[in-house]
This record gives structure tokens, sequence and C-alpha cells, in this order.
């Protein structure tokens, strides 16, 4: 399972960093911009593990309560490999970090690549089980505003879990002011398409979820 | 998360191939037209402002988001209100000990990991008061330049619990084992008057002594040692312990009670100061909250918790052969941002028989690396002053003669100037250079005010908040980044804290910080009134302007090479570089970026650009690394 999801996401992974112009340094068709050939790096890069988790920490996550997405690499009960129990402590390392010495220093692991977007899919999508196990289960993890619009998602399909007013409510608590309108909208339709009608309730969270995190609006600089 | 089960793993294929289609474009411009019309909060113009209020929120607040509520109602203040707003709370001073550290190349998140508190970590790897003291200056308006100064006062630390020697007192508060560490003490000081009193017998005596020092070790929970340590200081139990130690006791007893009265005396200030520090009383929210080390404290030689520049000297260690080039590495690349890019030097003639190396694929470093070395040099290990010392020690447990370690740095022959320890600029023009006031004997304290002076240092010091403030990635416009700097300067002149904040200030309200979908080596500010359009590229158009421009400019350009312009010069391939004619043909770029490569690092003086003009080791160094790239490009 593990084996071929990570294939899977090392595929997408290389599709995303080849097909949206974020080009490795070469000689490829260079851009001008203001008639200066530029390079299409990515610019800024991952906010970096310290950073997304903080932001997670202060848009959902009940006052008090200690958290971790790192949390989500650890072995969950009854479960029976993870092929990354070992090496914890170290992988959020891989989410984009400052180190510094005096002499060498910089922010470090903060470009995408198919391991570390695999490892926030992980973390991301064990964040949104939670939301969606909420459905059954209340847990005290989640803060006031976002159990309120948690209840709401939880009568999926009925018509107030895809309203517009409850999608606006759920994108706004999660990416805040972080994307643009566009974004948005191109969202919306995609959880209002008769595609993603489809989806089981739980399926439907999750997905609602881990598409406005794992958007790079969300995820990078 | 992850059940087993293919059909589950191919709804996960599904969603991550889906929700990668939907937003791994994001940051691009979007060619179709999105569904429908402004659908988030306010119109457009509201929302980018809510957007703008909640970025500068967490880039101010030291990554803590603001609420709802607080985004809603700052919004409707103007920009420079909002800034100032936030650089009121506490949390700005967090940011700004954030921003000293990655300035000083510091900044290291494995120190914030869980069940790290943001005091532990300035134990276990870095501590730094120069950070926290600017920070501190910064929320009161005062000197921030002491970011430039690693001599600062120590810092105290709240009382926290390091270790416990009986496994009763592991239930107790901080505040019960102090106060039962301070009872003991003097019970069994007052026994020990008692037995001076009834029978004063040097046996009786020392046993009942050493029941005392005993008895101290309650303090060790706070980090506080007397049975080693203290048992040698006079303000404390030196003289006692040595007359016990001096068995079988030649000398009579001495009347001891006098001094066991002073020690109470201590013991009651110490114990008075410890109760201020315990966590009760002693609340630290904020990095800028931490107490100074009390100066009458501080006397009584306790080891105890306090911030010290440790880290520094650990992480940059010297040995007998390094000759402190580490540390002045770092002096050069953290305070004028200077990599020590190796770019050859012109030796002027007749320059050679240095005591160090004299070639000068050497010297295009050593030239400055040495003489900036010798502010150390009398620094051993872990930074301790040898100055008053025959031998030096060092961290590789080397010993040598510091006398002649030190004339490394002899200037021989000139009584003028008796020492080769300064800031170089130039090798072949010593009236650029700085020199420590005092050149019979330059000190540490002589490197941190030329540091102050220095133009250089401001300048990396703007550039590196651009970079902190604004983004790691973007392109700075030098010409901007000169704007900025003599701005900075100006302010902090009156007063360096104001102009730190007004730096802030102008950066985030910059386009820069504000672009949504930037495009790396475009810069998107510039020195005002600057119009970019035909300029060279932004990464260099400034420093050509102002090194290269007097003579290689428009049509009577010398060389043929108008380094002022920028145009098309290959309209089949698209190409763009400078006007470069030779015998009324132009030149492709490769050629010409590597006539400026070749003009930029030959040692011949006669050849070597910009032709008898200094040019700051900075620029030549962006100048060299950009036209290497740009060979790359053509
Ligand atoms: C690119 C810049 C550069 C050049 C060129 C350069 N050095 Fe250095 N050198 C340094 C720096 C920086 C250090 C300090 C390194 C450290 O300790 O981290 C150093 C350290 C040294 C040391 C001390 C080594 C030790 O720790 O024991 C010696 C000796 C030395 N250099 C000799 C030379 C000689 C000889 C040459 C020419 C062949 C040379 N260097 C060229 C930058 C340079
Ligand atoms: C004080 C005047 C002056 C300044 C300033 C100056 N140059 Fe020159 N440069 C000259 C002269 C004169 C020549 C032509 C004579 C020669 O070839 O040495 C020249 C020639 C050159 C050439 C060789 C052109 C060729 O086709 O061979 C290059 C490349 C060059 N300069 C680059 C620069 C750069 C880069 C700067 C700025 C860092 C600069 N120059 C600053 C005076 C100057």
């Amino acid at each position: 399972m593990f084996c071929c999801l990570r294939l899977v996401v090392v595929t997408i992974a290389t599709v995303l960093v080849a097909g949206c112009g974020i080009k490795p340094k070469g000689k490829t068709d260079k851009p001008l911009v203001n008639n200066k050939p530029v390079n299409y790096e990515l610019i800024g890069g991952f906010r970096g593990y310290l950073v997304t988790n903080q932001v997670i920490k202060d848009r959902v996550i009940q006052e008090g309560i200690p958290f971790e997405l790192a949390g989500y690499f650890e072995l969950k009960e009854n479960q029976e490999e993870n092929i990354f129990s070992d090496i914890t402590p170290n992988l959020r390392s891989l989410l984009g970090i400052n180190e510094g010495n005096g002499v060498n220093s910089g922010y470090k692991n903060n470009q995408p690549n198919s391991i570390n977007m695999l490892l926030w899919y992980i973390a991301l999508s064990g964040l949104a089980t939670d939301m969606a196990d909420t459905c059954d289960d209340h847990s005290n993890l989640f803060n006031q505003k976002t159990d309120d619009i948690l209840a709401k998602l939880c009568t999926w399909p009925e018509a107030e879990s895809k309203s517009d007013k409850t999608l606006q409510e759920l994108w706004q608590l999660l990416m805040d002011y972080d994307a643009t309108n566009e974004e948005f909208l191109v969202w919306r339709a995609y959880v209002q398409s008769d595609e993603f009608s489809k989806n089981t309730k739980k399926e439907a969270i999750l997905n609602m979820v881990v598409s406005i995190l794992y958007n790079p609006y969300f995820l990078l600089k | 998360m992850l059940e087993h089960g293919s059909t589950k793993a191919l709804a996960c294929l599904f969603i991550i191939s889906l929700a990668i289609s939907l937003s791994s474009c994001g940051k691009k411009k979007r060619n179709h037209n999105p569904p429908g019309n402004f659908a988030l909060t306010g119109s457009p113009e509201t929302y980018e402002k809510l957007q703008w209020v909640a970025k500068v929120g967490r880039v101010l607040r030291n990554g803590r988001e603001l609420s709802d509520t607080q985004v809603d109602q700052l919004s409707l203040l103007s920009k420079d209100q909002v800034i100032d707003d936030l650089m009121k709370d506490a949390l700005f001073g967090d940011t700004v000990v954030e921003f000293n550290l990655s300035y000083l190349g510091f900044k290291s998140d494995y120190l914030l990991y869980p069940g790290q508190s943001l005091l532990s970590r300035f134990f276990s790897k870095v501590e730094f008061p120069s950070a926290i003291s600017s920070a501190s200056e910064i929320m009161k308006n005062g000197d921030y330049f002491k970011i430039f100064n690693l001599k600062q006062p120590m810092y105290a630390t709240p009382l926290v619990l390091n270790a416990f020697f009986e496994e009763e007192d592991a239930g107790k508060t901080t505040e019960e084992l102090l106060i039962e560490a301070y009872n003991q003490f003097i019970f069994t000081a007052d026994e020990l008057v008692k037995v001076l009193d009834d029978s004063p017998s040097p046996d009786s005596f020392c046993e009942s002594f050493s029941a005392l020092v005993y008895r101290t070790s309650l303090f060790y929970a706070f980090g506080i040692e007397f049975r080693s340590g203290l048992g040698q200081s006079d303000h404390w139990f030196g003289d006692l312990t040595r007359y016990c130690q001096d068995f079988p006791y030649a000398n009579p007893l001495p009347d001891f009670r006098p001094r066991l009265k002073t020690i109470k005396e201590n013991l009651e200030v110490l114990y008075q100061y410890l109760r201020t520090m315990l966590p009760k009383n002693y609340i630290v929210k904020s990095l800028t909250d931490l107490r100074k080390y009390d100066n009458k404290i501080l006397k009584m030689e306790l080891e105890g918790r306090m911030l010290t520049a440790v880290g520094f000297w650990r992480n940059l260690p010297n040995s007998s052969t390094n000759y402190n080039r580490k540390r002045a590495a770092y002096v050069l690349k953290r305070f004028f941002c200077d990599d020590l890019t190796p770019i050859n030097v012109a030796l002027p003639a007749g320059h050679s028989g240095d005591q160090h190396a004299s070639d000068p694929g050497c010297q295009a470093c050593h030239y400055k690396l040495d003489p900036m070395a010798g502010f150390f040099r009398n620094l051993g290990r872990s930074g301790v002053n040898y100055e008053s010392q025959e031998g030096i020690s060092f961290d590789d447990d080397v010993n040598v003669d510091r006398k002649e370690y030190i004339r490394a740095w002899r200037n021989e022959g000139n009584t003028a100037r008796p020492w080769n320890i300064g800031y170089i600029r130039s090798i072949s023009d010593d009236s650029l250079n700085n020199y420590s006031a005092n050149l019979a004997n330059p000190e540490l304290q002589d490197l941190f005010d030329i540091i102050k002076q220095a133009p250089e240092a401001k300048k990396c010091l703007v550039k590196n908040m651009f970079k902190y403030f604004v983004g790691e990635t973007f392109t700075l416009d030098a010409g901007y980044l000169d704007h900025l700097t003599s701005e900075f300067e100006k302010k902090a002149k009156e007063n360096s804290a104001v102009a730190f904040k007004e730096t802030v200030k102008s950066l985030l309200t910059s386009n820069t910080f504000n672009i949504k979908d930037p495009k790396s080596g475009e810069c998107y500010d510039y020195r005002p009134g600057v119009d970019p359009d035909g300029l060279p590229p932004c990464k260099v158009s400034f420093v050509l302007n102002k090194n290269c421009s007097s003579c290689h400019k428009g049509a009577g350009a010398q060389g043929g090479l108008d380094l002022s312009s920028w145009t098309e010069i290959d309209s089949v391939n698209n190409k763009f570089g400078f006007p470069h004619k030779v015998d009324g043909n132009q030149l492709s770029g490769s050629e010409t970026f590597k006539r400026i490569v070749d003009r930029l690092t030959t040692d011949d003086l006669r050849l070597r650009m910009p032709l008898d003009i200094h040019i700051e080791a900075g620029e030549r160094e962006q100048l060299y690394l950009w036209s290497l790239e740009m060979i790359e490009e053509y």
C-alpha cells in the first residue's frame, strides 16, 4: 500500500513540478520579462513545517491542545507497518527548515519534491481524516468555529453541506486570506460537481479539506 | 488514514491527482475565466487589504495569526497605522529576536521542536545576548546597534529545577524546594556557630562544616553548586574549606563566627533574589521579557542559569593553526555580507614577503580575512581572554606562547601602525581601510565600533531585513537597496530602533511584499524615479550605473561597450544583452560576458575594471557572479 502510494505520488509530484512553469534551471526556453530573460524557479518554497503547523493550530485546533502535524507520521493503532516510524523525528526537517551554526545557515528543504509532497499528503490527509471522523465521534481536538463548520459538512449529502455559504466558510477557515478569489471559485466548482457528489460522507470531507490544504497557496510562502 | 485495500488506494490516487490538477498551478496566472464573480469576503479591494493585513500580522507576530476580528478591525486603518499597531505588541519583540538570529546566522528550527520552550532552546544551542538586548531596545526605541556588539550583559532565566538529589524531593514545587534549601542552610550555619560557641575544636568544627556543605546540595537543583566552585570562593566557604582541607589542622582554629555571619548575609541576598526569579514572579512570555542578570548576584560568582555569548564561541572555535580565521570569516559574512568569493586581487607592484601567503590566489580572501582575525588574537578557548597571560590555550587543546602567537599580526618595522589588524577594503589604497582608533593595541570592542560605522554593514543589515521580512528568493534591485539603506542611515543617526522599524515598514508596504505571482529574477521595487525599461537586468543595473557607466555609456562608450543599456542583440534567437561593438560589429553575449569576467578578475592593474576606481568588494562579487551566470545563458 505504502509502496504503491509512494510510486503514485512520485509520479504526480514530478508532474506537479514539471507542469507548472516551475522549471529546473538550464537552457530552456527563457521567457522574457521586461525584455530580460528570467529563470522560473519556485519563489519562496514551502512555508516550512513549523510555520505550517502553527498556521493549522491557529486556524482549527482548540487552544491549549498540543498538536503536531508530524504526529500523523507515527504508527496508528492497528496499523501494521509504517516505513517512517523509525525516522519520524527527522521527517519534519524534510518539509522546510531553518538551520544555522553561524557559518552555514539558511532555509533548507524548501522546494517541493516527490518525498516531501508525499509527507505533506500523509500529514494533511491525517488531519482531514480526523475532521471527517468527528461526524461519528466528537473530539475535543478542534476549536468551536471548526466544529460548527464540520457539523454542517457532516450533513453530507444534504444541500447545506455543499452550499456556497458553507463552502466559503470552510475555505476561509482553512485558507484564511492566503489565496485568490479565482482559486476559491475553481475549488468550489470542483466540490459542487456531479463527479464529487459520488463521494461518501467521509470521502467528501476528506477530499474537501485535503484539496484546500494541498494547494500551493496554502503550502508555499 | 491510509487503510489497506486497493479501492481505497485508488480513491487516494484520485484525490491526489485531483488535488494536484486543481491546485498545482495555482500560483500561475490562470488563462481561463473563472466561473462567476467575486465570492469571498467584501469587494476585491477590501479583500486585498484583508489579505495584506493577515500576512503582515503573521510576519510581525512571529508566525502567529491574527484572529478574524483583529484582521477586520485592523483593515479599517491605514497600512502605516496597522504596522505601528502590530509593532507595539510584545510578539514583535520575538519577531526581532528571530530576525536577529537569522541575521547572525544562528536561526535554527530544530531548537523549536515540541517540549523545548523558547528558553530552553537558548540554553541548548545558541545563547545570544546581543540578539535579545537589541530586540529589547527596539521595543523601547533605544539602541538597536547593540546587535553589532557581542559583549552584552548576561540574561538570567526563571528559576527552573534541573536535578534532584533525594527522591523524596521529586514532588516538590520550585518554591518549596527553594525555601527548604534556604532553611537547611541557615539551620546548619547556626549549628556551626553553636559549635564555635561551645567547644571550638578543629575536629568538631570541620565535621559540622562538612555537614553544612553537604546540606547545600539542595541548591544544586537550581544549578547553584556550593560544594565545588563556590567552596573556593571567598564570598562563600573559601577560607573555611581551605582550613578544613589542611588536615591535620596545623593552625589553631580561627574564630569563623564573623565569616559565618557574612555568609548568612550573602545567602539572604541570594535567597531574596532567587525568590524574584521563581516562575510565578518572573513570567517570560516573550524573549524581550528576559531580565538582565543582577550585578550584585553576578559578583557572588554563582554559576546558575544565564544567557551568555557562549553559543558564539562554541560554534566558532579557534585552533592553533586557524588563527581566528573562522571567526573573521563569520564577521565578514554576517556583518559585511562578504562571502569571500575568490576573485583575484591585484597586488600593487613590490608587494610581497608578507607573513601570510602572498600568492594572489590566496590573497583574494586572506588580505581581508587575516587582518580581521587579529581583533580576536588574545581570545583562546571558549572566547577566554588570555591577554594578561604568558600562554594561550585553544579549542583544540593546544597551548602555545601567546606573544609568539600574536606576532602573526605584527606589522614589523611600522611604528605608526604596529598591527596588521583592521577592516581592509583595498590593498592598493590604504586610506580606504578602517583601523582601530587605538593603533597600539586594537581590541575586539574596536571591531564592533568599526562595524557600527561602516556603510557596508548598514547595507548588509538592510539586505538581511529584506530577505527576512519580504522573502529570501526575491531579486533585490541594488538601487532600491541603496535607497532603503540611505533612508535607514539618515534615521539611524537619530535613533537606530526607529530606523529599524521604519525600514520594516517600507519593506512591508513595498510592491515586492505584495506581489501575487512573483517571477524569479525580476525586481518589483526600484529607487524612486527609476524606470527600469531598457535598463540592464535589475540585479546589476544599479551596480553597473554606479561603477561602470561613467566610462561605458552611450555612443562614445570605452571599448565600444555600453553598460548602461540592454537591447536585443540577437533578433534571430531573441537574445538581449549589452550593446558591444568592436570594429562596428556587435559581439555575442557570451563574448561580452567573458570579457567582463576577465576584466573584473585580472590582476593586471592596467586592465582591471573599473579602471583606477575603487569598487566595493560585494559589488565586484555581484557583477562577477552574475556575469558567470550570463555566460551560461548564451
Ligand atoms: C575563497 C577564499 C579563500 C582563499 C582563496 C584562500 N583561503 Fe585560506 N581560508 C579561508 C577561510 C574562510 C578560512 C577559515 C576557514 C574556517 O576555519 O572555517 C581559511 C583558513 C586558512 C588557513 C587556516 C586553516 C586552519 O584552520 O588551520 C590557512 C593556513 C589558509 N587558509 C591558507 C590559505 C592559502 C595558503 C591559500 C592559497 C593557496 C588560501 N588559504 C586561499 C578563505 C580562503
Ligand atoms: C574610468 C573609466 C572606466 C570605468 C569606470 C570602467 N571602465 Fe571598462 N574600460 C575603460 C577603458 C578606457 C576601456 C578600453 C581600454 C581597454 O581595453 O583597456 C575599457 C574596457 C572595458 C572592457 C573591455 C571591452 C572589450 O571589448 O575588450 C570591459 C569588458 C570593461 N571595460 C568592463 C568594465 C566594467 C564591468 C566596469 C564597471 C565595473 C568598467 N569597465 C568600468 C574604462 C573604464
